[in-house]
């Protein structure tokens, strides 16, 4: 899963008949994604009804087809969660790795970090 | 999926049988550039530099944005197992409106 930020709308007339009546919304990884090719967002089904500008979790792979109810949707991201609030603890990082930093410089709203 | 448009149209008289003549499509994916509070159309956005191929079911044209949904289970989905991609169209877009909106 990911955390992300809606930015955006997809519609379609043309599409897979799996996708009809579905909302498409574009994310933007606020946190860890490596997609195979540089495009800086993902587009995830939203069962949820989220909106722009809402922080919501991406679930990606089988259990994004498993939340919309049938595994057969050809669809490998959609959004499982709103984000109300997103804690992270400052000293996670102690054993020398990394400092978890958000993307883009951009944080969840809603975050609180813990010392 | 991502955002992608078409910038081209692939033929190949000699082909795997699995593809039993699929139309395959090259699509440069969509670069999300940063939103401002005025919404763009993603078409305005930049592509990135690299390209793939995608089987293209719905007969998407040269210019068009498409929705490329990506992996092998995808693809047994949506075009069956034996078909030799990790790439499928499966939305023609109309129109992709992106947005910075106000945190709710």
């Amino acid at each position: 899963m990911i955390l992300g930020r809606v930015v955006g709308q997809v519609w379609a007339t043309r599409k897979n008949r799996w996708v009809e009546g579905k909302k498409l919304l574009i994310v933007r990884p606020l946190a860890w994604f490596r997609p195979d090719h540089e495009c800086g967002h993902v587009v995830a089904v939203d069962p949820v009804g989220a909106e722009v500008g809402q922080d919501v979790v991406v679930c990606l792979g089988l259990p994004a087809r498993r939340a919309l109810g049938d595994a057969r949707h050809p669809v490998e991201a959609s959004i499982a969660a709103i984000v109300d609030r997103v804690e992270v603890h400052a000293d996670a990082a102690a054993d020398g790795g990394p400092r978890f930093e958000f993307a883009h410089g951009s944080e969840p709203s809603g975050l609180d970090v813990r010392p | 999926m991502i955002l992608a448009k078409v910038v081209g149209t692939v033929w190949g008289a000699r082909q795997a049988a699995s593809l039993g003549g699929r139309r395959i499509v090259e699509v440069r994916p969509v670069v999300l550039g940063p939103a401002g509070p005025v919404p763009h159309d993603a078409t305005e956005d930049r592509l990135a530099d690299a390209s793939l191929l995608a089987v293209d079911p719905l007969g998407a044209d040269e210019g068009q944005l498409v929705l490329v949904a990506i992996g092998s289970r995808v693809r047994d989905l949506c075009l069956g197992p034996d078909v030799t991609t990790k790439h499928c169209v499966i939305a023609i877009v109309d129109a992709a409106e992106v947005v910075e909106g106000e945190p709710a």
